[in-house]
């Protein structure tokens, strides 16, 4: 095997990638708004960071067993137990520092730190990995990719999942192929991987691909019979690292989580059954509202199709076509032990390992019964493998382009200029939607355009309330009854504890005891905002939020009663 | 695979990646140069507020350009999906409202040239707006949705009657569940907001509600429809059948399938007109799951 070694340097630039990407999800925060599930994971941070300040607090007055009695942990962690605790826990002491202590920030940056250094950590990984397969230039290629995806540039600022179990589902990936090479890193990826497992339940899917990798990687060590046809079943050494996955990864999943402890197997049944009936909630999917399966078996290569930048994905398509051609030529190689021309085997197993990757997060979503709401964010672990078969196309192109053009590769710049002129519209594709990357499609499906044209669901979570705060606190009259809609009571509460919000303005469920509605664009929840117009006994907005002129948000207002 | 041959494949796929780079470029910098502005809007709801009349309606191309609400929701606005297919014929006359140039997008204004007098042309910036005479409707003579406060609501089963007597409001209540009340509403059906009248039929029961002394005019004119809602999660959702009787004698007997239409029907009254008459409407359907039925209806001629 020759894989690259990676440098000192190497690490340097991973480093400043990850420090860079977070100061830049960090000074882009401000108009992204609470998403329904951070309300939720805000409370529970509280709740679990106050797990262990009583903990603290117990072991200084000598009495530290009385934060492990039951009674104690349900109090602090029963709250949001479908979720494992880790980023819960990570936000409620990024909160604890940062606000609590140092008081240099608001609450709801502070909790959504730790999602941002994931953010960040996930650039620095998929840049590494691409060093390590190939070379710097693929390294850079693929972190600038991943970086600009403006959905997943988007998640990077929340206090969620998504971008996490990404980084991790790709660390987990990572440490396995230097695994090969090392094995303290096997014990090291069974580490990784039960971080991953107490992040999202998405890793649970990490061992099969592993599994899968390594039979295609070690095919010809498989034995059932012999040379002379008897039965004579063998199989390769099993990798370090499954084992440590077996060992660590449970005992991390159940250890850094104090809710498990009191009835471990009950407790994880219930975890389970939550995910295994997961609800649906209702998707717009070009003109037609999907509220229960069976859902459209093309949605996630469609939606992939349409909400990754189009020059990425088309680069990514065609690395992946590339890695797929040289796969069929592993196989070929292996089952029919036909050395093709340019046999690398190392070169397909990776490819075999990012093809893998790359699609078995999506192929769950083609299951007919998996719930496909939220959208690209739940196959968000496939966009690294992507990036990273994107980022090797781009460099086999230059390469080739080197070789036939040599007159135009003089400068060293050339490679710098190309990588630009594909990265570029995933750059003003940001600019094009931020602070609303839910509503993100690209040029292909032009944009919020051409999302409205075909009712795509352009926003969820009810979040583009930020985006009408300052209007609301400048016009509403002293303690207005505000129905906001799909935004929940405690994003609504942090935007009044951040100071985003008047103090006075009043929450509320439902239009009909509301002054003022904050209308979340959403196919399926249209008739609330008719309820308003009946109730409020007009049709006229007040303002909104628009992008090219498709609405995200609008605000009604009652007549006077 | 020959290396010249690879090497023309690799030249040809970074060609198109080049062009794509270049077209993606290219649709971002136009993009934003096709906004409107707040100035095109204004000066657009000066001039439709100028000039509005009573039995206007505005729309907008596209539909989903709701920002128009803003500047004329105070205004007659629908924003159909298929302008073109609506019916329009209770209106005298049509404002469109085109942002991006989307009134020229499947031959949109085409067909509304077609079909109504086409008037005027004005651009605001960014802006284009057309105006069509519908035609010589004399209007509406009774709006049976504006009047649903007066009428008298039962529900009408084999063992007898039970009233729905309790106005709450907006709503004539029946007794037993909630959903049993008839009102106005405005429903999400044919991807358009519906104002209509509540009316979920009931199993084995005719729910009927009566307006009285109606002036009658030469046709009776019935819009309804199921909830998008309905319609998508009861996939297999039982039609419902609406009667209509003019002073106790049926002009309309006709059925709504559970699928995504705004149905309109006509009964031929023209032998009361002039005449004021009970009317009496009777829904009904074999299984009443998830019916969200909604009607309006109108007299004119």
């Amino acid at each position: 095997m020759n894989r690259n070694r990676i440098k000192k340097s190497d690490l340097l630039i991973a480093a400043s990638l990850l420090a860079g990407y977070f100061a830049v999800l960090l000074l882009t925060a401000d108009g992204v708004g609470f998403v329904r599930d951070e309300g939720y994971y805000f409370k529970a941070a509280e709740d679990y960071n106050g797990w262990f300040v009583n903990l603290w607090e117990n072991v200084k007055s000598g009495r530290p067993f009385d934060s492990f009695r039951q009674d104690n942990i349900d109090r602090y962690f029963s709250y949001n137990h479908e979720h494992p605790a880790l980023m819960k826990e990570l936000f409620g002491f990024s909160w604890q520092i940062f606000h609590n202590g140092l008081n240099i920030m608001r609450n709801s940056t502070a909790f959504r730190l730790p999602g941002m250094f994931f953010g960040g950590l996930a650039l620095a990984l998929i840049y590494l990995f691409g060093v390590k397969i190939r070379n710097r230039r693929t390294g850079l290629f693929a972190a600038a990719a991943l970086a600009t995806i403006p959905r997943f540039f988007f998640h990077g600022h929340l206090a969620c999942f998504d971008v996490p179990i990404t980084a991790m589902t790709l660390f987990t990936v990572f440490a396995f192929l230097l695994s090969e090479e090392n094995r303290t890193w096997g014990w090291l990826t069974g580490l990784i991987f039960g971080l991953a497992l107490a992040v999202k339940h998405n890793a649970y899917f990490i061992p099969f691909a592993l599994i899968l990798y390594w039979i295609y990687r070690d095919w010809n060590e498989f034995k059932i019979l012999n040379e002379k046809g008897k039965a004579d079943f063998k199989i390769p050494v099993i990798p370090t690292a499954f084992i440590a996955m077996l060992i660590i990864g449970p005992a991390i999943l159940i250890g850094h989580w104090p809710w498990l402890w009191p009835a471990v197997g009950e407790r994880l049944g219930a975890y389970f059954n939550f995910h295994l009936q997961h609800e649906h909630y209702p998707v717009s999917y070009f003109n037609e509202v999907f509220y229960l399966p069976p859902f459209p078996k093309e949605f996630v290569f469609v939606m992939t199709a349409i909400t990754v930048p189009f020059t990425t994905f088309l680069v990514a398509s065609i690395g992946f076509f590339r890695g797929v051609i040289i796969i069929v030529n592993g196989w070929i190689d292996k089952l029919l032990k036909i050395h093709m021309p340019d046999a690398n085997p190392d070169e397909k197993n990776i490819m075999f390992l990012l093809v893998l990757n790359a699609l078995y997060p999506m192929l769950i979503f083609v299951l007919p019964g998996t719930p496909i709401f939220g959208g690209v964010k739940h196959w968000f672990p496939a966009m690294p493998f992507l990036c990273l078969l994107g980022a090797l196309e781009f460099d086999t192109l230059l390469a080739s382009l080197a070789s036939t053009l040599k007159k135009l590769f003089t400068s060293k710049l050339v490679p710098w200029f190309a990588g630009a002129l594909i990265i570029l519209p995933s750059i003003l594709g940001n600019f094009y939607i931020h602070p609303y990357g839910t509503g993100f499609y690209n040029e292909i499906e032009r944009g919020t355009r051409g999302a409205g044209d075909d009712e795509m669901q352009r926003k969820f979570w009810g979040y583009a309330s930020r985006g009408v705060l300052d209007w609301i606190n400048k016009n509403a009259e002293p303690y207005s009854r505000v129905c906001f809609h799909r935004t929940n009571w405690d994003s609504y509460n942090m935007y009044i504890r951040d100071g985003l919000l008047r103090p006075d303005i009043r929450y509320s469920g439902d239009p009909s005891d509301a002054d003022y509605l904050v209308f979340h664009y959403q196919k399926a929840f249209l008739e609330t905002e008719y309820k308003a117009w009946l109730y409020f006994g007009n049709e006229k907005a007040l303002t909104g939020v628009y992008i090219d002129e498709a609405p995200f948000v609008q605000v009604f207002k009652r007549n006077r009663r | 695979m020959t290396g010249n041959y690879k090497n023309k494949i690799n030249l040809a796929a970074a060609a198109v990646i080049a062009v794509a780079a270049l077209y993606s470029i290219g649709w971002y910098i136009w993009s934003p140069l096709t906004r409107p502005s707040i100035e095109d809007y204004e000066r657009f709801s000066s001039y439709v507020h100028d000039r509005w009349q009573p039995r206007d309606v505005i729309a907008v191309a596209p539909f989903w350009a709701e920002r128009l609400r803003e500047y004329v929701g105070d205004l007659e606005v629908i924003n159909p999906p298929r302008l073109a297919d609506e019916d329009l014929s209770g209106n005298s006359r049509l404002w469109l409202l085109s942002v991006f140039g989307y009134a020229n997008n499947d031959n949109l204004l085409d067909k509304l040239k077609n079909k109504y007098r086409f008037v005027d042309e004005m651009k605001f910036g960014k802006l284009a707006l057309y105006q069509f005479n519908i035609g010589a409707s004399s209007g509406i003579a009774y709006d049976f949705r504006k009047n649903i406060d007066k009428a008298h609501v039962y529900i009408q089963r084999s063992d007898g009657i039970r009233e729905c007597s309790s106005w709450q409001g907006d709503r004539w209540q029946c007794p037993e569940v909630s959903w049993q009340n008839v009102g106005g509403t405005i429903l999400d059906i044919d991807d358009n907001p519906r104002k209509c009248i509540w009316a979920h039929p009931i199993t084995n029961a005719a729910l009927t509600v009566e307006f009285k002394d109606v002036p009658i005019s030469k046709k009776l004119v019935v819009h309804s429809g199921l909830a998008y809602t309905a319609v998508r999660m009861m996939k297999d959702g039982a039609p419902v059948y609406v009667e209509v009787l003019v002073g106790g004698r049926s002009v309309l007997r006709v059925k709504n399938e559970n699928e995504k239409r705004w149905n309109r029907f006509e009964a031929d009254t023209s032998s009361w007109s002039g005449t004021r008459q009970n009317v009496t409407f009777r829904i009904m359907t074999p299984h009443d799951g998830m019916r969200h039925f909604c009607f309006t209806a109108d007299t004119r001629d």
